[in-house]
């Protein structure tokens, strides 16, 4: 009676992509931010904004081989797309989980809601965009604590073609908005159809700013560099009122994945439109493994960003342009067979609570034969008899972790680290830089995290039953590090 | 409709073209005065007995002579007999102890503060009269139809004629007529075969043993399949909404019932993933919860042989057997074993440490949940959907729960029943103008919802409106 009509409601197109456009803010202009290159953010956005207008007047293409072109565009965006999501969920879920496990399910569930057709899987973006976006809102606020508003006076607006670069590049990564020009025509109420583009780009283009800034308030000029994800990191900071619940950075990247996975699914919606016939779905299995292939490949992030920026995205927009000029043309475009990957998942690394050893303290000081002395204290329940702390001289945190796993069948879970001791002598060491930035880089360390300097052995401290609950956590103390040109003290 | 016509003919014209294609409405000739007198018997079947019939109709007492069509007709519906008789400008309403009352039955899966308490009984007949008795429409249509070859069972299809899509009916009828089977025992049978997505766990159709649930569910536009020797019929189109909604709902303030309605959203999502949660968290995320919770639970754990997953698969299972012994076993003896089982296998399971307490604490609340789904049929779905959820996120920790949702998500956005989105109206609520959405999580105030849900036809959806 009513399915089956693949028409699509003004809502559903709105919920579908900007969904996927703020899950891309969030994971792209962070990495970029800082306090002079806001300017290529306005731009990208700029940039995508013509596009999308564009798509909004132009009639679509029809012809078979041009939507295989814009698809193969489609294609290395997704796949890319992909193995940052899989870096994301391999760096704040599942650690030491193998990276082909955790894309290998994504393309398994993506293929599933592909499968199903462009109405089905509109229908799924229908249902989750509320969810992902009130997760997203109700995180960010959690961080308002960390936010220093008077970090926005030190940006600077400076127009040049270094700016004009990045903000191209930005708005490559943004182009995965771009499939919106395929669903031209294919909406229900075809007067609709401006205002929802118009009203997807604004929604975008504001939520890709206030991320910027948002970020830029935490980490201030550059103080991020170096980290994987900004904001993911950044919400290490988050916690409940109240201690009800820790860490909330597993909540964001859980909110996230769900406008990744809509974003990559309409990514690799085959030719975008219509039913998925057998021939189809034969195409999406083969696209699907070649991607998977690829993601698996460190390589094709750097392949894939050359392509994308030199090569996919200016065809993209040469096509825009042709369709613009004469209307529909034809230009024939072989669609490469691409190999077949059978997924075979096993393996896992989880580990039960009795096999972790909760480090609550860490002292580090100066040692005789490594770089560093570091103390570990563990937590226990009230019940428990305290835990002999865990002394070893090592050149990282790192590397201290092995050793402790070497002696004993437990893992540190540094989840629950709450304080960490620096002793005066080590604060002057080059190593010391080295350890701060394991700390900055390893997503298992909370950016909460309080610091505190000692006279005497930081060792001591650690030991100690009683934990100080004030203090300046260790975000503060690397944003001073990064922004002073690292040196902090 | 106007005054009573004295030619019996073109009364007998007037009850067959009003009373159309419903089944439950009889009508017998009679002969009064030595058989000089040809005269029509019309009545609701069940409503009147055959005794009765009898007895009034020689003309004993209790007979008011009625002038109008419609006067008539509303004797008639409210479960009287009505007699027309050749040459007489006036139809005669015969009373009669009317519908069946609350000593039919109670329902006893759907049970409501507020609210009727009858339910249906085994009678085909008496269901689709108890049915009748709450919408008094000559437009409520009643087909029957005889099933299986050898049990010869009578279904009954009841619609309001003037609210439904025409070709729903042909659909139904010709899934109905696909099959050749032995006997229906009950309407289960008929569910499954009639079934277009039949290996989804989630049903669609709603069933229920509620007569003013099927009378609601009539108003909205949708057809009612009552099976003899059933006490629950099939309501369709359903969807996923409809499954959450209770009697009262609609008979309790609107803040009451959406606080029960979210209340029970929230639920069914636990049902199905709280204790794939747990795991997940036990296992990989623990920065998740306060270290003085995670050290608790690490410290309950210590001494337990089995891993996170082992133990909450092993007190589910537990559960899942309670539960069906409690079922198979005769009433109090079910309740009994519900509760000591539940009790003493808990305690004695955290005693010898087979189990940490934690675990009994889950696994009870997820049991809640799945209770506090009103539908029993679709709440199996969310308590089968568990098993797979809990694997996933012992594998894949919080990564491998949300995979499982959205498994499940993609799952029911591409089910449909009869034609309309089984997601309805979370997803194409456009088709309804948004309407629907108001009947959903949310129930709007009663005066703010004037119009069917998108199961009724385009043009007939208005269902409140101010008088002027």
């Amino acid at each position: 009676m009513f399915s089956g009509n693949q028409k699509i409601s003004s809502r559903q197109l709105y919920r579908n992509y900007t969904a996927g456009f703020i899950s891309l803010s969030a994971l792209l202009p962070p990495l970029i931010i800082n306090g002079s290159n806001i300017v290529s953010i306005l731009l990208a956005v700029i940039f995508l904004g013509i596009f999308l207008a564009g798509s909004a007047v132009i009639p679509r293409p029809v012809s078979t081989a041009v939507k295989a072109l814009c698809y193969v565009h489609y294609w290395i965006l997704g796949t890319m797309l992909v193995r940052m999501t899989g870096l994301l969920v391999q760096e704040f879920l599942l650690t030491d989980t193998k990276l082909w496990i955790i894309a290998g399910w994504f393309y398994v569930i993506c293929y599933y809601n592909l499968y199903k057709g462009l109405e089905c899987r509109l229908r799924v973006s229908e249902v989750l965009f509320p969810f992902f976006t009130v997760l997203l809102i109700f995180l960010s606020i959690l961080m308002y604590g960390e936010v220093q508003i008077h970090r926005l006076e030190e940006l600077e607006y400076i127009w040049n073609m270094g700016q004009v670069q990045k903000g191209y590049e930005l708005f490559c990564w943004l182009g995965a908005i771009q499939s919106l020009w395929h669903l031209n025509g294919q909406l229900q109420d075809e007067h609709k159809w401006r205002t929802g583009v118009w009203k997807i780009w604004l929604s975008g283009a504001v939520i890709t700013i206030l991320w910027s800034l948002f970020t830029y308030c935490i980490y201030g000029n550059a103080g991020h560099t170096g980290l994987m994800f900004p904001l993911a990191n950044a919400m290490t900071l988050a916690h409940f009122p109240g201690n009800v619940i820790g860490r909330m950075d597993t909540l964001f990247v859980f909110a996230w994945m769900i406008g990744l996975f809509l974003l990559c699914s309409s990514l690799f919606a085959p030719l975008v439109d219509g039913e998925p016939d057998k021939q189809r779905k034969y195409l999406l299995f083969a696209l699907l493994s070649a991607s998977y292939a690829a993601v698996l490949l460190p390589e094709c992030m750097e392949w894939g960003q050359k392509l994308l920026y030199y090569v996919s995205t200016p065809a993209q927009l040469l096509l825009l342009f042709f369709y613009a000029v004469t209307g529909n043309g034809k230009k024939k475009v072989a669609v490469c067979v691409l190999p077949f990957v059978f997924l075979f998942l096993t393996g896992c690394s989880a580990q039960e609570l009795e096999q972790r050893s909760l480090v609550t303290a860490v002292g580090v000081d100066a040692g005789e034969e490594s770089p560093f002395l570091l103390t570990f204290q563990f937590g226990t329940s009230a019940k428990e008899e305290p835990k002999e702390p865990f002394v070893t001289e090592a050149k990282s945190l790192r590397e201290a972790e092995e050793l402790y796993w070497k002696n004993s069948w437990k893992h540190m879970d540094f989840n629950h680290l709450k304080n960490i001791y620096f002793s005066q002598e080590i604060l002057d060491t080059e190593d010391m830089e080295n350890l701060l930035e394991e700390i900055q880089i390893d997503g298992a360390y909370s950016r909460g995290t309080l610091v505190h300097i000692t006279e005497e052995e930081a060792a001591r401290e650690a030991e100690k039953e009683e934990q100080p609950k004030d203090g300046t956590p260790i975000h503060r103390l690397l944003n001073e590090w990064y922004n002073n040109g690292r040196s902090w003290k | 409709m106007g005054e009573i016509s004295p030619q019996l003919s073109q009364n007998k014209e007037w009850v067959k073209t009003r009373f159309e294609k419903c089944d439950d409405i009889l009508n017998r000739q009679v002969f009064l005065d030595n058989g000089r007198r040809e005269g029509l018997l019309v009545y609701v079947e069940v409503a009147v007995s055959n005794l009765m019939l009898e007895e009034h109709v020689i003309g004993l007492s209790d007979v008011q002579p009625l002038r109008t069509y419609q006067e008539g007709e509303a004797a008639l519906l409210a479960g009287n007999g009505i007699l027309f008789l050749e040459g007489d400008d006036m139809v005669y309403k015969i009373s009669s102890k009317g519908y069946p009352g609350i000593g039919v039955s109670k329902a006893e899966s759907e049970k409501v503060m507020r609210g009727s308490r009858e339910g249906f009984t085994e009678s085909e007949k008496l269901n689709v009269a108890l049915i009748r008795k709450r919408l008094r429409d000559p437009r409520m249509k009643v087909e029957e139809q005889i099933i299986g070859k050898r049990s010869n069972t009578m279904t009954a299809l009841v619609y309001m004629e003037d609210l439904i899509y025409p070709n729903l009916l042909d659909t139904i009828k010709k899934r109905m007529a696909a099959y050749e089977i032995d006997g229906i025992l009950d309407s289960g049978m008929l569910e499954q075969l009639t079934e277009k997505h039949w290996l989804s766990p989630f049903p669609q159709f709603q069933s229920t043993e509620r007569p003013d649930r099927a009378a609601s569910a009539i108003l909205e536009g949708r057809v009612v399949l009552v099976t003899d020797h059933s006490p629950t019929v099939l309501v369709f189109p359903s969807d996923y909404n409809s499954f959450f909604q209770t009697s009262d709902d609609w008979y309790n303030r609107f803040e009451i019932a959406t606080f029960a309605r979210m209340l029970r959203f929230f639920a069914a999502i636990l049902a199905m993933s709280f204790p794939a949660i747990y795991v997940a968290v036990t296992t990989w995320h623990t920065s998740l919860l306060p270290t003085n919770l995670i050290l608790s639970m690490a410290e309950a754990r210590a001494g337990v042989p089995f891993p996170s997953l082992g133990e909450v698969l092993l007190m589910e299972i537990s559960f899942e057997l309670i539960r069906e012994a409690g079922i198979r076993l005769p009433g109090p003896i079910g309740n009994t074993i519900g509760i000591v089982g539940g009790l003493i296998i808990g305690q004695s399971a955290v005693t010898a440490n087979v189990v940490s307490p934690i675990v009994v604490i889950v696994v009870a609340f997820t049991a809640l949940c799945s209770f506090a789904i009103p539908n029993e049929e679709f709440a199996s779905a969310f308590r089968l959907l568990k098993y797979g959820c809990i694997f996933m996120g012992a594998w894949l920790g919080l990564y491998g729960v949300l995979l499982s949702y959205l498994w499940v998500l993609i799952h029911l956005s591409h089910l449909n029943s009869f034609g309309i989105p089984y997601l309805m109206p979370y997803v194409a609520s456009d088709l309804n103008g948004y309407e629907d959405e108001k009947d959903s999580l949310v129930r709007f105030p009663f005066r703010m919802l004037t119009r069917r849900p998108v199961f009724a036809k385009r043009d007939a959806r208005v269902k409140l409106r101010k008088k002027e």
